[in-house]
């Protein structure tokens, strides 16, 4: 009797609460202040993934075209631009191109600029686009590959495609001083084009021959110094990139070196450098010669000024790809594609500060 | 007998690499079918196409030194005597007239280390200027 009583109290209290249960709409949630260490995370699944890095909390998604690579961030502006490629039926049809801009608040397109459909896809890479700007002008460069080379010139002020640059021999975008940028060329030399506001080519030179494609080709996944771009060649060699009064200069950082008991730069994003203690990191592994894409263990801190060997951090998993954010209580990112994980680590104490995990198949990494 | 046989094997294998290596067909496969594609149709207007251009371009001075400096050219990973080998078997298998006169080594060293900025405008001016 006394549970019967009970049965219907119970009833009669969830009918209750099932009246009271708010009706589910569903809305969109916005950004309105992004956290201290924002990581953007590129994917192999046709979109870029946002974290907070200190809570290992997802923030949100942006999705993007077949083929898009890295994004070009405007803070001030609070918009990402990236170049994406479209074709109509998917798989195949009309081929569109095109840079598209997209509000951190609510990670959703804002805009669109149609450029030549002519920007390379594939695995991801950081050196597809960039941008070059002055006291006035703001330019967005894609890299082209026909597999011909040239450069696509887009202007962010008026949203217009300018110019396409052609760059037979040479190929991707570093952006140098003012709208200048440099390309690497088949030749061993690096070439830097200066354009005018128009998008309008200036000048154009190479460097002297710094590297040979045959005995010890250079990678073409370099990380900006404060000065230039600091490359690495597959035998462990690190030069720095820079210019000065429309020239280039070449200077030789680090190398592994000739007793190096087989370990190499390598990986999918092998080089990061932290601005503010001008130190330089490197994605490094055990296995010699041809094993430039593989993963590192070894995460080793060079002083950019002297080249000394300050650190050795032994990754828990094998990464693909580091990143530094650019505070003094930075953060080390290393990004594994086989573990689908991104480890944290403080850069100072070296000390893990977490993970983030099912990403899905984490590439490219970004500060936000 | 057996080791007469492994020498002759040996022998004829290292003929039949060296062979391989000095061929320019074999050059054509390596450094240039990637592009060009097997049979030199390419990929018009941004790879043009091995057709009968290539005896005009040829015929002067600018256009072999074109022909020489484009970067699929210039920046191949053989040297400029091989280069001349390549050029001249794309010269002779692609054209249908004779081609005169051959690239020497010399003539790759002279042209092959200057850099092309604008190969497809190049082109046109040679191609329009030979009309």
């Amino acid at each position: 009797m006394k549970s019967i009583f009970t049965i219907t109290l119970l009833c009669l209290l969830a009918m209750n609460a099932r009246s009271e249960l708010p009706l589910e709409t569903y809305g969109q949630l916005t950004l309105d202040t992004l956290p201290q260490h924002t990581l953007l995370i590129n994917t192999f699944s046709h979109n870029a993934v946002l974290f907070n890095a200190d809570t290992q909390q997802m923030l949100g998604t942006i999705s993007t075209g077949i083929g898009a690579n890295a994004f070009e961030v405007d803070r001030k502006k609070g918009i990402v631009h990236t170049a994406e490629t479209y074709l109509s039926r998917h798989t195949r049809g009309q081929r569109t191109d095109v840079i598209s801009t997209y509000d951190i608040r609510t990670l959703s397109p804002i805009g669109e600029i149609t450029i030549a459909p002519k920007h390379p896809s594939g695995s991801p890479m950081r050196h597809y686009t960039g941008i070059v700007k002055d006291t006035e002008a703001e330019l967005m460069l894609v890299a082209n590959i026909t597999p011909a080379m040239s450069v696509s010139v887009v202007d962010l002020q008026s949203r217009t495609f300018l110019s396409e640059i052609p760059t037979a021999g040479c190929g991707l975008v570093y952006p140098s001083e003012k709208l200048s940028f440099l390309q690497l060329c088949g030749d061993g030399r690096a070439q830097l084009v200066t354009l005018n506001r128009k998008g309008e080519e200036l000048s154009r030179v190479r460097s002297e021959i710094f590297f040979d494609l045959e005995t010890d080709p250079l990678m073409e996944k370099p990380a900006r110094s404060e000065a230039g771009w600091v490359f690495n060649t597959f035998h462990g060699k690190v030069f720095q990139v820079t210019t000065e009064a429309g020239k280039i200069k070449i200077s030789l950082v680090f190398n592994v070196g000739e007793d190096d008991e087989g370990w190499r730069i390598g990986g999918m994003q092998p080089v990061a450098f932290h601005v503010p203690s001008q130190l330089l990191l490197l994605l490094m592994h055990q296995g010699g010669e041809n094993t430039h894409k593989d993963p590192g263990t070894e995460v080793w801190y060079i002083n950019l000024a002297t080249g000394a060997t300050t650190h050795r951090l032994s990754l828990a998993v094998p990464a693909n790809s580091i990143q530094v954010s650019q505070d003094e209580s930075a953060l080390l990112y290393a990004g594994s594609i086989a573990e689908d994980q991104v480890q944290i680590y403080d850069l100072k104490t070296t000390v893990s500060r977490g993970t983030i995990s099912d990403i899905g198949l984490p590439t490219i990494l970004q500060n936000l | 007998m057996r080791w007469t046989l492994l020498l002759l094997t040996l022998l004829s294998l290292t003929l039949l690499c060296a062979f391989a290596a000095a061929d320019p067909r074999s050059h054509y496969m390596i450094h240039c079918m990637g592009c060009h594609l097997n049979d030199g149709r390419g990929l018009p207007p941004e790879v043009p196409a091995f057709d009968n251009k290539l005896a005009i371009l040829a015929a002067s001075d600018k256009g072999r030194e074109y022909l020489v400096t484009v970067p699929g050219a210039s920046q191949s990973l053989i040297d400029d005597a091989a280069l001349a080998g390549v050029l001249n078997w794309i010269l002779a298998t692609y054209t249908e007239e004779p081609v005169y006169q051959p690239f020497l080594e010399s003539e790759i060293s002279r042209y092959r280390y200057t850099p092309l900025a604008n190969p497809a405008r190049l082109r046109d001016e040679l191609l329009g200027a030979a009309d």
